[in-house]
């Protein structure tokens, strides 16, 4: 398909999203909520750009990461408007994550420094990442997001039932501004069934029944360190990665964490996605 | 048992044990019914919501144990059954009364003296507005116009109308319901 990314004639297959074929091209959209190994989700909005289809006289703005690519499409991402928007976005996501490094870093490249809203004093911005590498990666489930409105939270349900979580760490690893955390109670209980534990690789299928001998204290384990520095990223991520098929052309999200070298020699367990144009 | 089952054995009822737990039916008697509401709805994952308001309609509200039942028999997260109950403000969690009291704050109730009604109710029956008596006889809720401001002001007392209110003769009204 044929379309036109800043003034510049480009081709990307069918199904591609807007976003994906910008980076494609080496062109840089901040994006917050996207990630390689999840479906998009468009809650960030950080990567709107605006859109001209074939034959429309206004353009648009919309979430490059949800909008597929379409024949003619007119497409602009560094324009007045879009900055002027994407500047707004960073301050709220500013005053609701002032602690976030991530968040800073990337307002400040965009000019912004300070939020002119009080600070909400939550530092989740909602984008869901956590979610739905519990969902799609770990397949686990285990947190969703409940209530709604100013309410909205990440959540167990119940607010305590953390009987499906196998303490991977894949959310806190995902979280952009570190507001999720392993709640301890789960390692607790994980610990106080007394005799032998099973590893959280061995849960999450990465060791063949492999007994905890650490107290679940991961971060002094070597296997934990090993395998964490083998994938360049959590191992789970690297395997829905792996396990969906290469694309070359793919840039690493900006601010991805470590390299992604060894994501060929992270196992492929998961039936790769179906996905028109890949 | 050697090292090796008791892991696998340790795996399986991490996840099945609690879940068992906290999935015991509050009524036994009622279990079938919420399994003929999911076959009603042919157990569509996609009826979710549907279905999550015929179990509100056998309970008035969504108990967990059922939530757990729906989870495991649709094969839906139960963080997503959890996610759609909290939602959704027609979806309850909680207990509800016998009798379930809407009293109408619109505007035309408002200048009659709808609030006095309201203080009236919440030191007769010692329930704040979204809360449930004691003794699980009423479960009182403020809306907004119920559409019929010409009696104001009114509210309703499970699908009764209870119009013409005054604070003084509310308590009176509420009485037949006791």
């Amino acid at each position: 398909m044929k379309f036109v990314l800043n003034g510049k004639r480009r081709e990307a297959g069918p199904g591609t999203t807007v976003l994906e074929a910008a980076r494609a091209a080496g062109v840089d959209i901040p994006a917050l909520c996207a990630h390689e190994a999840l479906e998009p989700y468009g809650a960030c909005r950080l990567c709107i750009v605006e859109v001209r289809e074939k034959g429309k006289k206004r353009s648009r703005v919309v979430a490059s990461c949800l909008y597929p690519v379409k024949e003619g499409l007119e497409v602009e991402s560094d324009t007045a408007r879009i900055k002027k928007l994407r500047r707004f976005l960073l301050e709220l996501l500013l005053a609701r994550s002032p602690r976030s490094p991530y968040v800073k870093e990337l307002a400040a490249k965009h000019g912004v420094k300070k939020a002119r809203f009080s600070s909400a004093g939550d530092d989740c911005i909602l984008c869901g990442l956590c979610v739905r590498v519990c969902a799609e990666v770990v397949k686990a489930d285990a947190i969703g997001f409940s209530e709604r409105g100013i309410a909205r939270k990440v959540d167990s349900p119940f607010g305590i039932d953390h009987s499906r979580c196998i303490a991977c760490g894949a959310c806190t690893f995902v979280c952009p501004t570190g507001a999720i955390q392993m709640e301890y109670a789960r390692v607790t209980e994980l610990r106080s069934r007394g005799g032998e534990h099973p590893c959280r690789y061995t849960l999450l299928g990465f060791l063949p029944d492999a007994v905890c001998s650490l107290n679940y204290e991961c971060a002094r384990c070597e296997i934990d360190q090993k395998l964490r520095a083998e994938a360049g990223t959590h191992p789970a991520i690297a395997r829905a990665l792996a396990a969906r098929p290469a694309e070359a052309s793919r840039k690493p999200r900006s601010g991805a964490k470590g390299p992604r070298g060894a994501r060929a020699s992270a196992r492929s367990r998961k039936a790769p996605r179906k996905r028109a144009g890949r | 048992m050697n090292r090796v089952d008791s892991i696998r054995k340790l795996k399986e009822t991490l996840f099945a044990e609690r879940a068992a737990e906290a999935g015991r039916p509050v009524d036994p008697t009622l279990r079938g019914k919420v399994a003929e509401i999911l076959d009603k709805h042919r157990r569509r994952a996609s009826q979710i919501i549907a279905i999550l308001q015929d179990v509100q309609g056998l309970f008035k509200y969504l108990p967990e144990s059922e939530l757990r039942f729906v989870s495991r028999e649709l094969d839906i997260p139960l963080t997503r059954l959890y996610s759609i109950a909290t939602f959704y403000k027609a979806f309850r969690l909680k207990p509800r009364g016998r009798h379930e009291i809407a009293l109408c704050m619109g505007t035309a109730c408002h200048v009659r003296g709808a609030v006095r009604v309201m203080d009236a109710i919440i030191r007769e029956l010692k329930v704040q507005p979204g809360g449930t008596t004691g003794d699980m006889r009423f479960s009182f809720e403020t809306v907004r116009c119920l559409g019929c401001c010409g009696q104001a002001p009114v509210m309703t007392v499970d699908e009764e109308l209870v119009s013409r209110l005054d604070h003084l003769s509310v308590g009176k009204a509420l009485e037949k319901y006791r």
